[in-house]
């Protein structure tokens, strides 16, 4: 196990809380001094549980995720025709459409092949990793976003909601980065999950925009609700 | 900027400080008040920065483990009297 300067604090915290907390016992009984070294031994407990450095699998499942869609939106975007994103549900399964137009409603027809003419314009559709039994359980659309994004997969701190037809979320302190071209196709691969997950919950949404910076990702976009994923 | 672990350890700490101090100044002998205290602040952390752990929270455990036992010998006390 790896200890850095900081759980070595923590180490020495919890060894200094249980010496002096026994030897202050022997002295004083039960006293708030004994009370007080526990505290001590109790943030110094907390200190070393914490991890130095995050390596979980999700994390790097989430890296290789981000670099997969990275491939993939290159190619879209040597197509052209990766200007436009729709997420929509279809039952537990999410489909991502890319078009260089806007997409309109598009039918269950269209979630048949991988490329489809309409209107004249080339729609591409790709399946989104994250699906119905991701969110299971979980009733509220920000609820399931921070579980997968915070706890699940830790690649932010927190998440914060405004969710309307034109909806807003605001990711904190986020750990990975995508490049200028994903973040304008899908959203980046917060995009892509946040995307993913109000389909589920409102049937279809779509990315309007994302600003990005070293503390904060806000993520703009338009929902529509209809009945097929408004089931939750 | 701060991590949210970097912050609930802080936040804690200073948690921690204030409770001993507080109830010291109040005179406050009962040494499983103090414990309860500092479990309830443990939990409240725990429950919003959410810290992630290198293992599973034993600290957590063990803090309720202790809690409970507390409030079982409070019961148990009021119950013989």
């Amino acid at each position: 196990m790896y200890v850095d300067s900081y759980r070595g604090f923590g180490i020495a915290l919890t060894f200094m809380g249980l010496i002096l907390g026994m030897y202050s016992y022997m002295v004083f009984g039960l006293s708030p001094l004994v009370a007080l070294w526990i505290g001590v031994m109790i943030v110094g407990l907390s200190i070393m549980l914490t991890p130095s450095h995050v390596s979980r699998r999700s994390r790097e499942l989430a890296v290789m995720m981000n670099s997969l869609f990275i491939n993939i939106v290159s190619i879209m975007d040597s197509m052209r025709v990766s200007s436009h994103n729709l997420f929509k549900a279809y039952g537990d399964k999410v489909y991502i459409y890319l078009s260089r137009g806007e997409i309109e409603n598009p039918s269950e027809e269209l979630s048949t092949g991988f490329i489809t003419i309409s209107g004249g314009m080339p729609i591409i559709k790709i399946f989104s990793p994250i699906d119905r039994t991701a969110v299971e359980g979980i009733t509220d659309p920000c609820s399931a976003i921070d579980r997968i994004i915070v706890e699940h997969m830790d690649i932010a701190d927190g998440v914060e909601c405004y969710i309307d037809s034109k909806s807003v979320i605001r990711i904190r302190g986020p750990v990975l980065s995508s490049p200028y071209k994903l973040e304008r196709s899908l959203g980046g691969i917060y995009g892509l999950i946040v995307g993913s997950i109000m389909a589920l919950y409102m049937g279809s949404a779509s990315i309007e925009y994302v600003e990005s910076s070293k503390d904060y990702i806000v993520i703009s976009m338009r929902v529509e609700i209809d009945k097929q994923g408004s089931s939750g | 900027m701060i991590s949210r672990d970097h912050l609930a350890n802080t936040v804690l700490a200073m948690f921690i400080a204030i409770t001993t101090y507080a109830l010291w100044s109040l005179s406050e002998k009962r040494f499983d008040l103090y414990i309860s205290m500092y479990t309830l602040e443990y939990i409240i952390v725990k429950a919003v920065f959410r810290p992630r752990r290198v293992i599973m929270d034993v600290l957590a455990v063990g803090l309720i483990i202790v809690f409970f036992a507390i409030v079982s010998i409070r019961i148990y006390e009021v119950l013989i009297k």
